[in-house]
C-alpha cells in the first residue's frame, strides 16, 4: 500500500519530499489496553509545502505531530517509517533525533505563553536556542540572526530585550513562529497555532503562515480543527479520523469535491458566512481501545454499506489525485456480493455525543 | 425563526462598568491613582422580548462584562439595567438572587461550569434548591423535565453521572438544563459552542433555537465568532473596548458593514471555500490596553480606513517608527535608532509628542524617510505641526474626535465616516460626542471610598493617644529626671496612614463634585497625621520637653 501511494505522490509533486511518513502508528499504554491513537498514517511533505491535518478532537491529529517529533509521553510506543533526509527518524538514536529537533524539524504550539519562560528576555530566549545548536556563532552573529527573524515576523528589533509578558498573545505566537524560525528548519509541525487568540489576530497569524512557504521554503504540518484556515494557509489537506488519514489531496479539490462521507460531513457541519442550515455529524469519535470493525466510521456514516461493517476499506487514488480510504469508491471488485445494501446502523442519540 | 415583539424586557441605559486598577500598596496609601478600566463604557441596549441579541467582539471588548451586568454579576458603575421595570443596578443581594430566576447564564466552558463533585441531579436541581424548593422530589420531576428539554435522553442513563462521564455537548445540554430549569425568561449565553467540537457546536445551536421556540425565551449571545451570529442572532451590537461601535438588524449589517472594524471582523472569518478567497487587508495590531485606551476612536490605531481627526497621538507615532523598523536592515536601523534615541517615553499618551537627540534636521529626515516609505499612512494628515525643540522636534497632533453612536440608514454606528445628523429620539442619546482625552469616571454622591479613608484616617490619627507601642528615653540630670521622650512607633505608623488617607481624600474623595468638604476632611485628617507623625517621633517631645512632675500628663504620653 505504502508504495504505491509514494508511488502517486512522488508523480504528483515530482519533487523530492522532505519528509515521507510510511505507515507511522502510535500507541499509548492504558489499563484498560492500548489506545492506537495513531493507526497506520503515510502522507509525503514537498519543500516548501503546506499540509493541514484537520478532524475532531480525539482523532490522534496532535498525537501525529508530536509522534513525527518524537515528542511523545512516556509510555507511548511508536512504530513505521519517517523518511527525512534520508535518513529514518523513528528509528534514529535519541541522541541523534534530539540533535535533529529545532534545527532541522520545528515546533510551534498553541498556547505561547507557556512556551516562554517568564523570567527570560526575549534576547535569552533566543540565544538559548541558537547557542545550543550553532555554539560557534558569537553574541552580535546571534542578535543578527534573531533580529532577522523578528523583523520577518513584524517585530521590531526595540523590543529584543523585552520579557514575554511585555507582548500582547498575537505577538507571542509570532515570536514562537521566529523562533522556530531562526534556525531555518525544513519541516515545521504547527499544533493548533492560532486556537487561544482572538479573530482579527488569528486572521493575522493564519497570513503569516501562508506567506512562509514563500519567505522560507520551510515544509509545514498545520494541524488544526477548522476548515477555513486550511482552505487559507495550505496547499494539501490531510483529513483524520479515528487515527487514520481517510482522505488526502490538494485543497481545492477535497473540499470542493469530498470523496469520504466524513470529509463530506465535516465540512458541512461547519458554520460559516454562507451557512444557512444547522448540519452536525451524529455521536462521537470511537474508543480507540477497541474501534469499530471495518471502516471506523461506520456507525456514524449516513451512506454505510453492510461490506463497511465488516471489512477495512482500501486505499486507492482519488479521482482528481490524492489518496482516500471509503468503500463508496471502491474499488468495486473488492465489494463481496450484496455488500453494497444499506447497513442497518444503531440509532445514535445524545448519549453517544461528542 | 423568530417573532421579535416590540414589548421591551431588559432596557439597558447608560451603562458603565469600571474597574479601578490596584497600584503597588505606597500608591494606595497615598490614593495615587492607578488608573480605571472601562470594560463597559456608557451602552444602550434594549432586548426586546423574543429576539436573539448577538454581542459581537474580540476578547476585551466587554462583551462578557456586559452580559454578566445583565445578571448582576458585574457592578454598575454608572446607568441602568432595567428588566420588567425594575433596575436591576441598585437591587440588594437577595433581591437580585430572586431575579436570577428570570435571567439565567450558559457559560462559555461547561467543563468549569460544572462542579466536578456534584451529579446532573445535583448540578440542575442545585437551581430550584437555592430558590427555595425543599422537596427533593418535586425537584427530582422537574430536574427529569428539564434534561428531557435538553435533549439527555433516557434520562435515568444522565441523572448519576459526573461531568467526567460526560462529552463536552452533552455537559453543555446540562448547563442548558441548569439555566432554564427556573423558568428564565432571558438567557445570556456566552461563547456557549466555541469550547465545543466541530461536530456538536451546530447541533447545541439548534437545541437553542429549539428551547427558545419551546420557552419563549429572550436571547443574548455573545460571540466572536460573526459566522454563528449571522445564522443565529436577529440584531447584532459590535463591541470594541467597552463601547458599541455598530448596532443594527443581522442582515443589514452582513449585507452593508459600516464600521471599518465591522468590515475587519467579517473579513477576518477563514471561508472553507477555496474558490473564495479573497487577498485580505486585514487591521495590524491588537486591542489596545483598556486601562489608557487610545484617543478618540479607540479603533483608529488598526483602521484602515482612519482620518486626520480620529485621535492621532504619542503612541501611534511610536508604531508607526516601529513599523518602520521592522522593513529597515541592521544597519539602517542602528543609524536612525541614534537619530531618534529611545521611544519608550512615546508610551505615555500625549497629542504633542517629542522625539529626536541627534538634532532637530536629522529627526526632520528621518521622519521624511518614514513618510516616504509609506505616505499614505493616515497618520500623516493627522499631524498640526512638527516644531524644532532642543535636540530633536516636537510633533503636535491634531485633536480627535470621540465619534458617538448615530443613525446611518438602518443601523446605529460610531465612526467619523457616518457624520449623519442624528434625529429624534437618538438625539438625546447620541449626544455624547466627548472630546479627547475621555474625562475621569464620576460616580454620584458620596462614595464608599470617601467613607472609608475618613474612618481609617481617623482611627490611625487618634489610636496611637491611647495606645503605645515604642521606646521611651529618660532624660536625666544630677540623678533627677528632668524631662523624658518616647518614641511610639505606633504614632508614626498612625501619622503616616492618616496623611496618605487625609491626602487621597483631598486629591480624589467626595463624589462627583469633589465637594470642598471632603477636602477639609482631607486637610484636617492630613494635618492629625502629620501632629501625630511628629508627636509619635517624639520631635514635638523635645520641641515642649515635659517637666519631671508632669510626666504622667495625657498629651506628654
Amino acid at each position: 500500500m505504502s508504495i504505491e501511494m509514494s508511488n502517486a505522490m512522488s508523480l504528483e509533486m515530482s519533487r523530492e519530499p522532505v519528509i515521507s511518513a510510511r505507515d507511522v502508528r502510535v500507541w499509548y499504554g492504558t489499563t484498560r489496553g492500548a489506545i492506537r491513537a495513531v493507526d497506520g498514517v503515510s502522507f509525503d511533505l514537498a519543500p516548501g509545502e503546506t499540509l493541514g491535518l484537520v478532524g475532531e478532537s480525539g482523532c490522534g491529529k496532535s498525537t501525529l505531530g508530536r509522534g513525527l517529533m518524537g515528542l511523545l509521553p512516556k509510555g507511548a510506543k511508536r512504530d513505521g517509517e519517517v523518511w527525512f533526509e534520508g535518513k529514518d527518524i523513528l528509528s534514529m538514536r535519541p541522541k541523534d533525533s534530539y540533535r535533529l529537533r529545532g534545527s532541522h524539524l520545528g515546533m510551534i504550539f498553541q498556547e505561547p505563553l507557556t512556551r516562554l519562560n517568564p523570567l527570560m528576555r526575549i534576547s535569552d530566549h533566543f540565544q538559548e536556542s541558537i547557542k545550543q545548536h550553532d555554539p560557534s556563532l558569537t553574541k552580535d552573529e546571534i542578535k543578527q540572526r534573531a533580529l532577522d527573524a523578528l523583523r520577518l515576523m513584524g517585530i521590531p528589533p526595540t523590543r529584543y530585550r523585552s520579557y514575554p509578558h511585555e507582548f500582547s498573545g498575537g505577538m507571542r505566537q509570532r515570536l514562537m513562529i521566529a523562533m522556530a524560525l531562526v534556525l531555518k528548519p525544513s519541516f515545521v509541525v504547527a499544533d493548533e497555532p492560532t486556537t487561544a487568540l482572538d479573530v482579527l489576530v488569528e486572521a493575522q497569524i493564519v497570513q503569516i503562515l501562508n506567506d512562509l512557504r514563500r519567505n522560507f521554503n520551510t515544509s509545514l504540518l498545520l494541524i488544526t480543527h477548522n476548515v477555513g484556515i486550511v482552505a487559507e494557509a495550505c496547499d494539501r489537506v490531510a483529513v483524520m479520523y479515528a487515527g487514520r488519514i481517510v482522505e488526502q489531496g490538494r485543497v481545492a479539490d477535497v473540499f470542493e469535491n469530498p470523496q469520504h462521507p466524513y470529509t463530506r460531513e465535516l465540512l458541512r457541519s461547519t458554520i460559516s458566512l454562507r451557512t444557512t442550515g444547522l448540519n452536525f455529524i451524529p455521536g462521537a469519535p470511537p474508543d480507540l481501545v477497541d474501534p469499530p470493525d471495518g471502516c471506523r466510521f461506520h456507525p456514524r456514516c449516513p451512506e454505510a454499506m453492510a461490506v463497511c461493517a465488516t471489512r477495512n476499506p482500501v486505499n486507492i487514488e482519488r479521482p482528481r489525485g490524492g489518496r482516500v480510504e471509503c468503500w463508496l469508491v471502491g474499488p468495486e471488485d473488492e465489494i463481496p456480493p450484496g455488500g453494497k445494501q444499506r447497513l442497518k446502523q444503531e440509532e445514535l442519540t445524545v448519549a453517544d455525543e461528542a | 425563526m423568530a417573532w421579535p415583539s416590540t414589548e421591551p424586557i431588559v432596557d439597558i441605559r447608560d451603562l458603565s462598568v469600571h474597574y479601578g486598577l490596584r497600584g503597588g500598596s505606597l500608591a494606595r496609601l497615598i490614593g495615587s491613582d492607578a488608573g480605571t478600566v472601562k470594560a463597559v463604557d456608557g451602552i444602550n441596549l434594549t432586548l426586546r422580548r423574543g429576539e436573539v441579541v448577538g454581542l459581537v467582539g474580540e476578547s476585551g471588548s466587554g462583551k462578557s462584562t456586559l452580559g454578566r451586568a445583565l445578571l448582576g454579576l458585574a457592578p454598575a458603575t454608572e446607568g441602568s439595567i432595567e428588566f420588567e421595570g425594575q433596575d436591576l443596578a441598585d437591587l440588594s443581594g437577595r433581591r437580585l438572587r430572586a431575579l436570577r430566576r428570570d435571567i439565567q447564564m450558559v457559560f462559555q466552558d461547561p467543563s468549569a461550569a460544572l462542579n466536578p463533585a456534584m451529579t446532573v441531579e445535583e448540578a440542575v436541581g442545585d437551581a430550584l434548591r437555592v430558590h427555595g424548593m425543599r422537596s427533593a422530589s418535586e425537584r427530582r420531576t422537574k430536574v427529569i423535565d428539564a434534561l428531557e428539554r435538553v435533549g439527555l435522553s433516557p434520562v435515568e442513563l444522565f441523572l448519576e453521572k459526573y461531568p467526567r462521564d460526560l462529552s463536552g455537548g452533552q455537559k453543555q445540554r446540562v448547563v442548558l438544563a441548569r439555566a432554564i430549569i427556573t423558568g428564565p425568561s432571558v438567557l445570556v449565553a456566552d461563547e456557549p459552542i466555541s469550547m465545543l467540537d466541530m461536530s456538536v457546536r451546530a447541533k447545541i445551536l439548534q437545541l437553542m433555537l429549539d428551547l427558545k421556540q419551546d420557552l419563549g425565551l429572550t436571547y443574548v449571545y455573545i460571540t466572536h465568532d460573526l459566522a454563528s451570529a449571522k445564522f443565529f442572532c436577529d440584531r447584532i451590537a459590535i463591541m470594541y473596548l467597552g463601547r458599541v461601535v455598530e448596532i443594527g438588524p443581522t442582515e443589514e449589517i452582513f449585507a452593508n458593514p459600516r464600521h471599518p472594524y465591522t468590515k475587519a471582523l467579517l473579513r477576518a472569518i477563514p471561508d472553507p471555500d477555496p474558490g473564495r478567497q479573497l487577498p485580505r487587508d486585514l487591521p495590524r495590531g491588537e486591542v489596545p490596553d483598556a486601562a489608557s485606551p487610545p484617543f478618540g476612536c479607540a479603533f483608529h490605531p488598526r483602521c484602515n480606513e482612519a482620518t486626520p481627526i480620529c485621535g492621532w497621538e504619542s503612541r501611534d507615532l511610536r508604531a508607526l517608527i516601529e513599523g518602520h523598523w521592522t522593513r529597515r536592515s541592521a544597519e539602517e536601523y542602528a543609524g536612525e535608532r541614534s537619530i531618534v534615541g529611545d521611544l519608550d517615553h512615546l508610551d505615555k499618551p500625549t497629542t504633542g509628542a517629542t522625539i529626536g537627540s541627534a538634532g532637530s534636521a536629522e529627526t526632520r529626515v528621518f521622519l521624511d524617510r518614514v513618510r516616504a516609505e509609506k505616505p499614505d499612512e493616515p497618520i500623516w494628515g493627522g499631524i498640526d505641526a512638527i516644531n524644532d525643540v532642543g535636540s530633536g522636534v516636537r510633533v503636535q497632533f491634531r485633536e480627535g474626535v470621540d465619534p458617538a453612536l448615530r443613525r446611518a440608514g438602518e443601523v446605529q454606528v460610531a465612526c467619523v465616516l457616518y457624520p449623519d445628523e442624528p434625529t429624534g429620539v437618538e438625539a438625546a442619546e447620541s449626544d455624547r460626542d466627548r472630546p479627547p482625552p475621555p474625562p475621569e469616571p464620576v460616580s454620584a454622591g458620596i462614595n464608599r471610598r470617601t467613607v472609608g479613608l475618613t474612618v481609617v484616617g481617623l482611627i490611625a490619627a487618634l489610636l496611637p493617644f491611647v495606645a503605645f507601642a515604642g521606646i521611651t528615653r529618660e532624660f536625666v540630670q544630677n540623678g533627677v529626671l528632668t524631662s523624658y521622650s518616647r518614641i511610639n512607633v505606633l504614632g508614626i505608623l498612625g501619622g503616616v496612614v492618616a496623611f496618605g488617607c487625609g491626602w487621597a481624600l483631598l486629591t480624589k474623595g467626595g463624589g462627583a463634585e469633589r465637594a470642598p468638604w471632603w477636602k477639609a476632611v482631607g486637610v484636617v485628617v492630613a494635618l492629625l497625621g502629620v501632629l501625630q507623625f511628629l508627636h509619635g517621633s517624639s520631635l514635638l517631645v523635645a520641641v515642649s520637653p515635659c517637666q519631671s512632675e508632669r510626666v504622667d500628663s495625657t498629651w506628654c504620653r
